[in-house]
């Protein structure tokens, strides 16, 4: 910059902000009255209480201030209120600049908000009263806490606590108490004898144990918070007070309890374990103790010193002033001050008259004793804004006063207030106005050039000011954005607008860069338009050229091109003379004012185009990170990308059917609606596994949002159809818009293919359909219901319904019985279909299955089912029923066929043997012998005849050739290379085992009728006909032998 | 299955005959209790003496075997028959008299040629019990002279019993015994020397003339210190 241009301006400096400019009325030293008169702007005030008095905002309140003064007989209590920043305290500061001196009638005592110790508010109170009671409370006030360390008031405030809690506090406590908590507090506190004496057994003693002392005073703890309290500033003046918690009562006993005496130990031990009522009366005790440490202990008190010189002050004719900026400094002599607001003058006390400021909520927290008091209650209105946010003249002038404030600087309105005479100060002419004498005296070389490209107001008697390095639109759109934060006050205007933008923009202007991305700290950045229309692509070379341009376009002209002044003094980038024949601000500025976006509902139709701003205004605001978009739209949006793309899915060339409720399940898992994720808009986000879909927050995002709009409203793309609902943004080309849309939603179709092939896939490779056709071909094998004859026939036989199947296996086969029988009965063969089907149009049926691939597989599966099953390989949880499926038949199939066969060949070699020992049917045999048995009572077991001719009736059931066919396999099983035998008999392996089991009933049953037909008939006659003939035989038989050797010889 | 699935039926149709006839059933059961009975001896008998003809196979003495074929197939008849009708066949007791008869014969035939074949196997026997007993009296070895004489009423017990199995064995036994102690009383060289032997079964028998008195004898009865252990009387000797 040279001293010639206006490129680079600034006409203030960063150190005269900081000197001129107090966001904080309380940080403004009172010897800077000047800075603060020559900033002030009125502060509206609403009177809620009391009688009317002259003047206007805080005119009014020093009017009713001084009607009050020389009233006698009764105090004065004037309590200002409002919101935090809306100018109380400023109020309260020009009271006190403005009610003046005069000792005879009052002595005031000021209390201003930037005295940020307890001991310097106490200092300031006492250096304020008369008498010697006060000298002496400063004297003890330098002693009891200026001269020592913070160690050393820790262990004077225990001690006071031990002297509070073993002499002072009353017996009874505070508030009704019940007999429990009377008794509690009496043994806490411990016994005395009488009211004099001291308190033994009970929290003071405990007090005096080192380690409970160590505790105490520890970093971090209350004790500590409260001697920093004293000490040290105040991080805030709402604040509470510290407090006593269970945190200051040490966890364990160790080095407490033994030095305790016996009866303090079960305090002690009360205290460790409930600490709540211990901590309670340490709180009861603290503000007399804190009291004790600051010098006002026994034999001077804060109230007394009051009294003393509210004594003094009646004797000489005089009141006592009291003004406190905020009433809510120090919770610990609130009841002093409040004490003295209560006590009326009477005879011999000269009257309060009170002013003080406090926030609306601490104001309900005062004492009903002082509220009641309050003889005026002014309340100070906050700014307001109508719903567009214009620029309220007072605003701009406020703000004006604080630029002109700042251009001056502090020694030079600190200058002109002590050369003024009353009436200057009074009339508020003694305000330099650094446009007009910037230049030794002379109006600024810039002014004009300044003022036509920023703007000026007249803030009183000085001349216009200019608005430089705001103008019109940026204030309205810094007012926007405290509106949207809820933060809209003058000290937020102070604080934001002035003081700290002026001090980020001194160097920002300086080195060329203004305005950065840190302008959004301060400017509602909202436009009516997609940013790269404000800034074209091929305007400027770079994107952080057209960002920073853009920036300044919207701040300062709402989107528009700049005025040539703005372009040269931030030095902005581009061809200034382009810029120049734009219209600037002077002219009448298509600007709409920015609004909130309405919150959309199901796309609002309007009646008639025009209502752009409505439609696209959100999009804008989104893009240009101003306000996020509405939750609403957000869905929208989601829905209509997910409908669309949906649409373009193409899953019937894979002979999937979309319209299948497990398709649509796996889609709407792995492609929701969340799935599409708007950058700076609020909404759930896509899970694991979920697909992702970004629209970026850009220009991009930008297009692709206005496109879907557009469409959704119309579902056509002539923007000038007579119909159309909006207008579409004339920046655009709804062709170009469409080919970006369906790019996308193209794009979105594919990955959302891919994928969905991906998930159905398991990680064997097969897909649900061909699992399907595996697992239920391999079930139906190990059920027995499917043969080696029936591949022709797979998929029909696959597919077919089936009946439960009896649960009739061997134990050893019901490893793989159980899960097959499973697997037909739960494994939906509507899989097939779904995701291995030919349609028709929109027909949902089937009209042909992909045999040609399904065929194969089912062919496996019969030949080798455990190999098949083996080949599938796990399947994604998306399939739990196909996976649960599979891991059920991954078993131990070797092991199982092996048991199996043996199993099976048991049961054949016992069926071969008894057949082919018997030269009758043995069913008709046995059920004859048995009839007959069971008619002479004596067939056995008893009871189970029933079974036996149940047993009859099967074996009967099976014809013997059948029986015979079954004998006739034993050969095939036995073959340990021939596992498929051992499938096959399936078929008929539940009968034979029937058969068989009903053969070795009968054949029991006729063993057990025998033994007890022989037993009888060995009893009754005396032995066994068939035994002894046999042994007569027998003996005839060896006769005969022996003969034949007598006869025979060696021969 | 241990009985096959046709013989367990079949004994359960038995049974519950059995059963059902429960009389004539006790009374099956007397008949073929007696019948077993009757039937046992003769078995026995037949066993002993085929054991006997065995016993005479085993020492290779021929001895010749009666004809039983005939009788050997009506008791495979018989047997058929009680199978068959659980009651004992007509003529069984024409059969058992026939065993006897057969039994009988063959007792005398074996016991006669197993005397033979031990007085083959032990020439002179009954005199050596005498010899004992003289060897006794002329205080020669006690012991050996005690196991002749045991090894000796074995062998002449085991002579007048039918031979079993067992019999072969124990005559070997029984004259191997004999030997050894004959040697033992006699000496190695003289217990074959026949002069010796001569004279002293003669003086066993009662006296021996003195012509038996040969230097062979003589010589014996000085190596064995015999020689005050004999005497000459007058008389004439007891004839050999």
């Amino acid at each position: 910059m040279t001293d010639d241009s206006f490129r680079k301006f600034r006409c203030w400096r960063t150190a005269e902000v900081q000197q001129t400019i107090f966001s904080d009325i309380g940080s403004l030293r009172t010897q800077d009255d000047a800075v603060f008169l020559a900033a002030h702007a009125p502060v509206p005030v609403q009177r809620q209480k009391g009688p009317a008095a002259q003047g206007d905002g805080e005119a009014e309140i020093l009017s009713a201030l001084r009607d009050e003064i020389g009233i006698a007989g009764r105090n004065t209590l004037i309590a200002i209120t409002g919101d935090v920043g809306t100018g109380k305290s400023h109020a309260v500061r020009w009271v006190r600049a403005h009610l003046g001196d005069d000792p005879l009638r009052h002595r005031t005592i000021y209390v201003p908000r930037d005295l940020s110790t307890l001991r310097g508010l106490l200092g300031r109170i006492l250096e304020g009263l008369p008498g010697p009671k006060a000298r002496q409370a400063e004297r003890h006030l330098d002693d009891a806490i200026g001269r020592k360390s913070e160690s050393q008031l820790r262990d004077e405030l225990i001690d006071n606590l031990r002297q509070v809690l073993a002499h002072e506090l009353p017996d009874q406590g505070p508030g009704a108490q019940d007999a429990d908590d009377r008794e509690e507090r009496s043994f806490l506190l411990g016994k005395r004898e009488d009211r004099n004496a001291r308190r033994r057994d009970g929290l003071a003693d405990i007090l005096l144990n080192l380690r409970v002392i160590e505790h105490l005073s520890r970093d971090g703890g209350t004790v500590a918070a409260v001697i920093h309290s004293l000490q040290a500033q105040r991080s805030g003046r709402d604040e509470s007070y510290p407090q006593f918690t269970a945190e200051d009562i040490p966890k364990n006993s160790v080095g407490i309890v033994t030095r305790l005496d016996p009866d303090a130990r079960y305090v002690w031990e009360s205290v460790r374990t409930a600490p709540a009522p211990a901590v309670a009366l340490l709180n009861e005790a603290l503000q007399r103790a804190v009291r004790m440490t600051l010098g006002f202990g026994t034999g001077l008190t804060l109230n007394e010193v009051f009294l003393e010189t509210r004594r003094l002050l009646r004797r000489e004719g005089a009141e006592l002033v009291l003004l406190f900026e905020d009433l809510a400094l120090f919770g610990l002599i609130d009841d002093d001050l409040y004490d003295q607001f209560s006590q009326q003058p009477l005879e011999d006390y000269c009257p309060l008259r009170v002013v003080f400021a406090i926030t609306t909520a601490r104001y309900l927290a005062v004492r009903d004793t002082v509220q009641d008091r309050i003889t005026h209650h002014y309340v100070v209105q906050n700014l307001e804004s109508g719903p567009d946010c214009d620029a309220d003249p007072a605003m701009v002038t406020f703000v004006a006063r604080y630029l002109n404030n700042a251009r001056v600087g502090r020694d030079a309105l600190i200058a002109a207030r002590s050369a003024a005479d009353e009436r200057a100060r009074e009339a508020g002419t003694w305000v330099p106005n650094a446009c007009e004498i910037r230049e030794n005296g002379q109006p600024c070389r810039h002014r004009d050039e300044c003022f036509d490209a920023f703007g000026s107001v007249s803030t009183g008697p000085g001349g216009p000011v200019g608005l430089y390095p705001h103008n019109q639109v940026s204030l309205r759109r810094a007012a926007r954005h405290l509106r949207d934060g809820n933060r809209l006050s003058p000290r937020s205007l102070v604080n934001d607008v002035v003081q700290s933008f002026l001090t980020t923009a001194e160097p920002e202007i300086g080195t060329g860069i203004f305005p950065t991305e840190e302008i959004r700290n301060w400017f509602f950045l909202g436009v009516n338009r997609a940013r790269e229309t404000i800034v074209r692509e091929d305007e400027l070379p770079t994107p952080e050229e057209r960002e920073r341009l853009r920036r300044a376009r919207i701040a300062w002209a709402d989107g528009e091109p700049e005025h040539p002044g703005i372009h040269l003094a931030f030095d902005l980038p581009g061809d200034v003379t382009a810029a120049a024949a734009r219209p600037g601000p002077g002219t009448a500025l298509p600007v709409a004012v920015p609004a909130r976006a309405p919150e959309q509902g199901p796309v609002p139709l309007p009646s008639s185009p025009g209502q752009q701003a409505d439609r696209a205004q959100s999009l804008y605001d989104w893009e240009s990170n101003v306000t996020s978009l509405p939750v609403r739209e957000m869905e929208d949006f989601r829905a209509a990308f997910h409908a669309w793309t949906a649409a373009r899915l193409d899953l019937g060339r894979h002979l999937m059917h979309v319209g299948s409720g497990k398709i649509q399940f796996v889609l709407n898992r792995i492609f929701p609606e969340t799935s599409f994720v708007i950058e700076g808009a609020s909404g759930v986000r896509p899970t694991a596994g979920r697909l992702r879909f970004d629209v970026p927050q850009s220009a991009a995002g930008l297009r692709l949002l206005l496109a879907a709009r557009w469409f959704a409203d119309h579902g056509h793309w002539d923007s000038a159809a007579p119909d159309r609902r909006w207008e579409f943004p004339a920046d655009f080309q709804a062709a170009d818009l469409q080919v970006e849309l369906e790019n996308f939603l193209s794009g979105c179709a594919v990955a959302v293919e891919e994928r969905f092939l991906h998930v159905i896939t398991s990680a064997g490779g097969a897909r649900p359909a061909s699992a399907v056709v595996t697992l239920r071909a391999a079930a139906l094998r190990v059920l027995g219901q499917l043969s080696r004859d029936d591949p022709a026939r797979i998929i029909a036989a696959v597919a077919q319904p089936r009946d439960e199947v009896a649960d009739s296996w061997s134990p050893s086969w019901q490893e793989l019985a159980q899960p097959a029988r499973e697997i037909i009965r739960a494994l939906e063969t509507g899989l097939i279909a779904d995701f291995a089907a030919a349609r028709q149009g929109g027909s949902p049926d089937p009209i042909v299955i992909d045999a040609a691939a399904l065929e194969p597989t089912g062919r496996e599966a019969i030949g080798d089912p455990a190999a098949a099953v083996a080949r599938l390989g796990e399947f994604p949880e998306l399939f739990s029923e196909i996976e649960q499926a599979r891991a059920g038949l991954t078993a131990n199939w070797d092991g199982a066929v092996a048991s199996e066969r043996q199993e099976l060949l048991a049961g054949l070699q016992f069926l071969g043997a008894a057949m082919g020992s018997a030269e009758r049917d043995i069913a008709t045999w046995a059920d004859e012998l048995g009839t007959r048995a069971n008619d002479d009572r004596v067939f056995r077991p008893m009871g189970t005849y029933p079974r036996f001719r149940q047993n009859i009736e099967t074996l009967k059931s099976h014809p013997l050739d059948v029986v015979n066919e079954w004998i006739g396999y034993e050969a095939a099983i036995c073959d340990p290379d021939n596992p498929a035998a051992v499938f096959d008999a399936q078929s008929w392996a539940a009968q034979a085992r029937s058969y068989a089991g009903s053969l070795q009933s009968v054949l029991e049953a006729m063993e057990a009728t025998v033994q007890l037909l022989e037993e009888r008939t060995a009893r009754s006659a005396g032995g066994n006909p068939e035994a002894i003939a046999e042994r007569v035989a027998g003996r005839l038989d060896d006769a005969a032998c022996l003969l034949e050797r007598l006869g025979q010889g060696d021969r | 299955m241990s009985e096959s699935v046709d013989d367990l039926l079949r004994r359960v149709d038995r049974a519950l005959e059995d059963h059902a006839s429960a009389d004539q059933t006790t009374r099956t059961v007397k008949v073929l209790t007696d019948l077993e009975n009757q039937l046992a001896p003769y078995v026995e008998d037949l066993d002993r003496v085929v054991a006997g003809f065995g016993a005479l196979d085993q020492v290779r003495r021929p001895t010749e075997r009666p004809e039983t074929r005939a009788l050997a197939a009506a008791c495979r008849e018989a047997a058929a028959l009680v199978r068959q009708d659980k009651s004992g066949p007509e003529n069984l007791p024409r059969t058992l008299r026939h065993i006897n008869d057969i039994v009988n014969t063959a007792t005398v035939t074996a016991r006669d040629a197993w005397r033979e074949f031990i007085d083959m196997r032990m020439p002179g026997l009954d005199s050596l019990g005498n010899l004992a007993e003289m060897l006794s009296q002329i205080r020669a070895d006690r012991l050996q002279a005690a196991a002749l004489r045991k090894g000796v009423t074995d062998l002449r017990a085991l002579s007048r019993r039918l031979p079993d199995a067992a019999s072969p064995g124990r005559a070997t036994a029984a004259v191997d015994a004999i030997r050894a102690a004959l040697t033992a009383l006699l000496g190695d060289s003289d217990a074959d020397n026949d002069e010796v032997r001569h004279f002293t079964e003669a003086v066993a028998r009662g006296g021996a003339p003195v012509g038996a008195l040969t230097p062979a004898v003589t010589d014996w009865m000085r190596r064995r210190g015999l020689e005050r252990s004999f005497k000459v009387v007058a008389g004439q000797p007891p004839s050999e």
